[in-house]
């Protein structure tokens, strides 16, 4: 069963700035996004992914994951991208303008390619990939499935909207169907839903409405622009405390039941499977990163040692 | 590897710095910082450490530094290289 890792914010961070990306291990995100596609002019793609590449290099203890946006398939710079930053081991790489299933195949067979010259494990770089448009929406579900390594699923409002021709009224209602359907197309294959940046960082209030809206929708985090978007999306992503007090005693029983040499256990008369114990994690590691509880969560007396 | 055009790299926006790189009969290297006193000769030292990676054996090279680290010194001397250079 796949380790869920907890990403509820993702936070872009320019790569050819360096007082931005100095400042990566001191935000409180879950991921940091090094962007080497929409925030970095032409003429600057070369300094941005020699900059990405020797500040990964200095950060060997990283606090958090580290995904490269890349440019595009359909770009002459996405060789380069890979060929600079893959070496300095990021998590992995953000694919922008994922309109189809084949171009996620693309990208793993490129990676395939790099960790053997590398000569790191297999399927160690993982694939968050923004859909941005009608009709990478439309071919949500097959994307969803086209690879392994495909962790996520990002949505991108933005070029989406552009793609319908329509402006970006703040009240969203556009974006419903989109949204539902990308959600759908990540639970029916078990990964994750990450939701569209807000643009506009003065408007915290508005900010905090879409975020109440996605966390009831059902997503698992949100691309971020600005360090002050985060602590937003942590406090509306928070378990409440009724969930994190059954949290700990499903880890309880799941721990008990292990210790006993079974693997299945009940709970006030209802039975603890593995998705119920994954949410329980996920719970408890948002409640952990608030300092709702202390206790470590340790995964490997939770799902059993590999 | 010898620096044949003009050009830069970097900016001067603090935490950063600018290098500038110019053909030359031999190789020339001039820094100036913010914080020369207490690191110009780290910076030096970082320099050099670029140059000889990249083996080049001419060119002017003018080092204008905001603070940065160590990082983005050997970024942006690379980039200026490689853009200047062949």
């Amino acid at each position: 069963m796949a380790r869920e890792k907890l990403r509820r914010s993702l936070l872009y961070v320019p790569g050819n700035l360096p007082a931005l990306l100095q400042n990566i291990p001191t935000f409180q995100c879950d991921v940091c996004i090094i962007d080497l596609e929409d925030a970095v002019p032409r003429a600057e793609k070369d300094a941005a992914r020699l900059l990405t590449r020797r500040f990964l290099d200095s950060y060997r203890h990283r606090n958090k994951e580290i995904f490269v946006r890349i440019n595009g398939l359909d770009t002459p710079y996405f060789q380069d991208d890979l060929a600079a930053t893959l070496p300095a081991l990021p998590d992995g790489v953000r694919l922008p303008k994922c309109e189809s299933p084949e171009l996620v195949e693309r990208l793993d067979h490129l990676l395939i390619g790099f960790e053997e010259e590398i000569g790191c494990e297999p399927e160690l770089f993982k694939i968050i990939a923004s859909v941005e448009s009608a009709q990478g929406i439309l071919n949500v579900s097959r994307t969803a499935q086209a690879s392994p390594r495909l962790t996520a699923l990002g949505f991108s409002a933005e070029d989406y909207a552009a793609s319908l021709h329509i402006d970006r009224p703040k009240s969203g209602e556009h974006l419903l169907v989109p949204r539902q359907l990308l959600l759908m197309a990540c639970r029916a294959v078990g990964i994750q839903a990450i939701d569209t940046v807000w643009a506009d960082t003065m408007d915290m209030d508005g900010f905090r409405q879409e975020c109440e809206l996605i966390k009831v929708l059902g997503f698992d985090g949100k691309s971020l622009i600005n360090p002050r978007q985060i602590d937003i999306v942590h406090e509306v992503f928070a378990p409440k405390p009724a969930e994190v007090d059954y949290a700990l005693q499903v880890v309880e029983a799941i721990v008990g039941a292990r210790e006993q040499g079974t693997g299945v256990v009940a709970l006030a008369g209802k039975m603890i499977d593995a998705p119920v114990v994954a949410r329980a994690v996920r719970v408890l590691m948002a409640a952990k990163s608030l300092g709702m509880i202390d206790t470590d969560i340790d995964e490997s007396v939770i799902h059993g040692k590999d | 590897m010898r620096i044949h055009r003009k050009t830069q790299a970097g900016t001067m926006q603090s935490s950063d710095l600018i290098v500038f790189v110019e053909p030359a009969d031999t190789l020339e290297i001039d820094i100036e910082s913010t914080v020369q006193q207490q690191f110009g000769h780290l910076i030096r030292e970082r320099v050099d450490l670029v140059l000889g990676r990249l083996g080049l054996e001419s060119g002017r090279i003018m080092v204008s530094d905001r603070g940065a680290l160590d990082y983005a010194i050997e970024a942006r001397v690379e980039t200026a290289v490689r853009r200047g250079g062949a």
